[in-house]
């Protein structure tokens, strides 16, 4: 059986930084004088804002539009190997394996 | 640093750099959550990790070690240093991080181990895993005490509080992070991380730029200053502390390149890890060639805001006018990245930045304690020391040790602290734990015959040539050093390491002259000659870009091409 994972870090990735430039860009139109003339006159929150805003959406939709699929059979094929060895070492050492 | 410091480096952050650190935190604590409701064990979620696509591993493996001790050590350094910083990357990482996916991943995948000190145990038998595991859960809590000081730093710069409150407090907040299972989604966090910090240090980089007039105007002030030769890589002098330029390049390509650098990357237990956590043998050995592209360019990032601030943050310019360690207010090169922050960015931006370090530093020192907690309960107490209690045991003596390990950290971080640039004592300490467990690393996968003695004898030999180095030279151990050989710098770090390595080397041959060797059979996957050679060969890529062989090429030229355009 194969599904698709929900627990994308692009998804998790793109939220975050989408939410960042939200802020961001909110913040700049606050941003003082004062902070400004640390940059140079720059506006750094409004321009990395916007990156930031564009960069989230372009992964959510990569997520979306792309998702992974985790192929359940293989997955638990591998679960099985790896503990079959896990319990393999364990014998080895007198049962001194076993570090999760 | 004392309560005139906290003055100078105090940052002004408001609500809304406030709301931007809370949003960050969150999203971990959210992370930790979901992953343990998604996942039942920690064997779950590593092998859920393996149907990640390549690119996720190859952020992974990178961001694993860009820690927060990286960025304040690596700008420290630039700013100290100038260029010849560089060369931490393109001598000594990429080509390690290449020869760690071509030749010794076939080795680690193939035989199926999970950890390194669980190939010493196979390879060379009790002895020396016990040799390799103390030394491990030492490096450990001597890292974390330097994560710990970074943090406590960063808290002391937001709130004002002293130094020293702010390191118990930072001590508690990593704690609570370890409780509340922030480290079952370690991977997902390193990725998250990875793009806060470029979102917050790409920005920086340019503005200071624009203020300085570009990297024109970066060199005119350097000249101006008389660092002018900073603005070249080789050959780094200055980094190594050598008069001679021909035994600098010697230090650098040898010490730096070759044993400090392979040790690390090939013998580190979290980077190994997270290649391993690949798919199949084909995708293990592409996660560090992958990692290698954004590794080359990082840098850019890091050591040039460092350069830039040594010139436009007038104390530090002062300061190392003077040639001073300690400027006004008692900054050091260590405070380099986050005075430019304070000078440079607007409230918004200066939150980004703050929550990118902050995670940086609570996720290192997460990895030290959680490693040294694991090699502690299961590979020296469970092993060697109470061999058959209960698991719960096991469990209550491995939140004791976690404890244990903070409050140590709390002592060790005390040393850090004693270091005005904190990338010379790293270097230090890896020189003492890395370079010898590479020479016998590359020694027993090399020659059949070597043997389980010569295994810990070369790893004790090694690591007490190192120290004795350290103590011989002027600066490596800080005041403790006497100062009888006159290496200072980094160039001491990198002379430790080379004489941990030659040391191990032939500690180890004379032992196995005189030891019996092991059984062959026994050996099966683990040496070389003894491995067959079907498992070592390439599979047949479809593809230049699956093609591991090829994938490294391609990243060797584009290192040798950027080191020849900032020579």
């Amino acid at each position: 059986m194969k599904k698709v994972s929900l627990f994308d870090v692009r998804s998790i990735v793109g939220a975050l930084m989408f939410l960042y430039g939200v802020i961001l860009l909110l913040a700049s139109f606050a941003t003082s004088d004062a902070d400004k003339a640390k940059a140079d006159g720059v506006n750094a929150n409004l321009w990395v804002g916007l990156v930031l805003l564009v960069f989230g959406v372009l992964m959510v939709v990569w997520a979306v539009t792309r998702p992974i699929v985790v192929d359940e059979e293989q997955l638990e094929a591998d679960k099985r190997a790896v503990e079959e060895a896990a319990g393999r070492r364990a014998d080895d050492e007198g049962g001194a394996g076993g570090v999760g | 640093m004392d309560v005139m410091a906290s003055s100078i480096l105090r940052m002004d952050a408001n609500w809304v750099d406030y709301l931007l650190i809370a949003l960050y935190f969150v999203f971990v604590l959210g992370i930790g959550l979901s992953a343990r409701a998604s996942v039942s064990s920690s064997i779950d979620f590593f092998l859920s990790g393996r149907s990640l696509p390549a690119w996720v591993t190859g952020l992974a493996f990178i961001s694993a070690n860009l820690g927060a001790v990286e960025i304040m050590g690596m700008s420290a350094n630039g700013a100290q240093f100038g260029m010849s910083t560089f060369h931490y990357y393109w001598i000594g990482a990429i080509p390690a991080m290449l020869f760690l996916a071509v030749v010794m991943m076939p080795f680690y995948y193939g035989s199926k181990v999970r950890s390194v000190p669980e190939f010493m145990l196979r390879r060379f038998g009790p002895a020396a895993h016990l040799v390799n595991s103390i030394s491990f859960a030492v490096a450990q809590v001597l890292i974390a005490g330097v994560n710990l000081y970074l943090l406590a730093t960063i808290v002391n710069a937001l709130l004002g509080w002293n130094i020293w409150l702010s390191t118990v407090i930072a001590a508690i907040i990593v704690l609570s992070y370890i409780t509340l299972g922030g480290l079952s989604a370690a991977i997902y966090n390193e990725v998250l991380q990875f793009f806060v910090i470029v979102a917050a240090l790409l920005p920086l980089t340019y503005l200071a730029l624009h203020k300085i007039g570009g990297w024109g105007g970066l060199q005119d002030a350097m000249d101006k200053a008389g660092t002018g030769g900073q603005t070249k890589s080789w050959p780094g002098t200055d980094l190594t502390g050598f008069s001679s330029s021909f035994w600098s390049v010697v230090g650098i390509v040898f010490g730096l390149g070759f044993v400090l650098s392979f040790g690390y990357w090939t013998t580190n237990f979290v980077e190994v890890q997270r290649a391993m956590a690949s798919k199949d043998m084909n995708s293990a050995k592409r996660a560090p060639i992958i990692g290698s592209f954004p590794k080359m360019f990082i840098p850019f990032i890091i050591i040039v805001p460092g350069m830039l601030a040594a010139v436009l943050v007038s104390p530090l310019a002062q300061m190392k006018a003077k040639g001073a360690d300690t400027g006004e207010g008692g900054i050091t090169y260590n405070d380099s990245l986050l005075l430019l922050m304070k000078q440079l960015l607007p409230n918004g931006l200066l939150g980004v930045a703050i929550a990118g370090l902050l995670a940086a530093f609570m996720a290192g020192m997460a990895a030290n304690i959680s490693a040294f907690n694991t090699v502690m309960s299961y590979d020296i107490v469970q092993t060697y020391i109470r061999r058959d209690e209960e698991d719960h045991w096991y469990t209550s003596f491995g939140r004791v040790a976690t404890l244990a390990a903070t409050i140590l950290a709390i002592g060790t971080s005390y040393f850090a602290s004693q270091f005005p640039n904190m990338m010379t004592y790293l270097q230090t300490l890896f020189g003492f734990f890395n370079a010898p467990l590479f020479a016998t690393f590359i020694l027993g996968m090399f020659w059949k015959r070597m043997t389980a003695a010569a295994g810990w004898t070369g790893l004790v030999a090694g690591t007490a040539a190192a120290v004795t180095v350290a103590f011989l030279s002027e600066d490596a151990f800080g005041s403790a050093s006497t100062g009888v050989l006159h290496l200072s710098g980094q160039g001491a770090s990198f002379v430790a390491a080379g004489a941990a390595f030659v040391i191990d080397i032939l500690v180890s041959v004379v032992v196995t002259m005189v030891t019996q060797p092991r059984v062959e059979s026994e050996l099966r996957g683990l040496v070389y000659s003894l491995t067959p050679k079907e498992d070592l060969l390439d599979e047949h890529a479809g593809h230049w870009y699956t093609s591991p062989t090829k994938l490294a090429g391609i990243s060797l030229v584009m290192v040798i091409i950027l080191n020849l355009l900032f020579r």
